[in-house]
């Protein structure tokens, strides 16, 4: 398992893996599923598109104007990121923590 | 629908000039009275704060149509305005 | 009660660290759900250059973070027009979908304000 902070996000970005992915799932509690999966790499190409980790609501637009309204939701985000989403999901895809979640 | 415009910088006078409006009003604070050494030509109040006039060396050198302020003034300016535009370069 | 905000960007990304501040403040009002619009001015045009890697000098890349202004909510993304005319630019030369205003429509704009920042 490559460097983390305290909280657990990757100190280097280039570190990830989905197999570090797994690793810090697994410290979350999480066995990731295919649905999971789906977010992470959404999540991932946000990151790659914009620098930047989204907040809960852009997230949710995000998902929501790619997968579908029924899992473009707080509560299906929650669902599989329980907790904090927006900071769970970004952990777990090897982004920077989300720097504006209220 | 006025607005006080603030500039704290005297290179902000390029920016700020052109959007000058009836009813608005400039305040230069800072670095901004350094502005008022030149002739400034636009049809709206120009006052500079006092106590930063006086640090910088420049009190009775500025442009004529430019009055002084005190920090009274400045609070009664803001006030007195819809909203504060703060340029700062 | 949202309030509309409009936020003045008028730095060069990179050379200091103003350009990337000032974005993280816009996103965070987004965030707050008041109305926000941005209006670039005078080398904050610079912000809004295709082709940006941030990474070549250690940063983030602010033209890509700006791209994702309109998840966040901001509506308003406005340029002055004589600053673009002054540097050669040209919409083409943005990365985003912007609305170019000479200086009538920009006071119009602060008009509709209730808070201007810089």
């Amino acid at each position: 398992m490559p460097a983390t902070d305290k909280e657990g996000y990757l100190l280097d970005l280039a570190d990830w893996s989905p197999e570090v992915a797994e690793q810090i799932a697994q410290r979350e509690g999480i066995a990731l599923t295919a649905e999971h999966w789906r977010i992470i790499h959404l999540l991932r190409n946000y990151h790659a598109a914009h620098d930047l980790s989204p907040a809960m609501r852009p997230l949710v637009r995000r998902v929501r104007a790619q997968l579908g309204a029924e899992k473009g939701n707080s509560l299906y985000l929650l669902r599989l990121f329980p907790g904090n989403p927006a900071k769970v999901a970004a952990k777990i895809a090897g982004l920077p923590r989300p720097t504006h979640c209220l | 629908m006025a607005t006080l415009h603030v500039l704290n910088k005297a290179a902000a006078w390029t920016d700020c000039e052109p959007l000058l409006g009836p009813g608005d009003a400039v305040l230069l604070i800072e670095d901004g009275v350094y502005a008022a050494r030149q002739p400034l030509s636009v049809d709206v109040p120009i006052r500079a704060l006092d106590p930063d006039v006086q640090a910088r060396g420049l009190s009775g050198q500025l442009a004529p149509n430019v009055e002084l302020a005190s920090f009274d003034d400045f609070v009664a300016l803001v006030v007195s305005h819809d909203r504060v535009v703060t340029w700062s370069q | 009660m949202a309030k509309r905000i409009l936020f003045l960007l008028n730095r060069a990304p990179y050379g200091s660290s103003y350009a990337l501040e000032a974005l993280e403040s816009v996103l965070v009002a987004a965030l707050f759900d008041q109305q926000v619009s941005v209006l670039f001015k005078g080398a904050g045009l610079h912000q809004l250059l295709k082709g940006q890697d941030g990474a070549a000098v250690g940063q983030r890349t602010v033209g890509k973070m700006l791209g994702a202004l309109p998840e966040y909510g901001v509506a308003g993304l406005f340029v002055c027009a004589p600053s673009a005319a002054r540097l050669g630019l040209t919409e083409g030369d943005f990365c985003l979908p912007v609305t170019l205003l000479d200086h009538d429509g920009q006071r119009r704009i602060i008009n509709e304000q209730d808070i201007v920042t810089g």
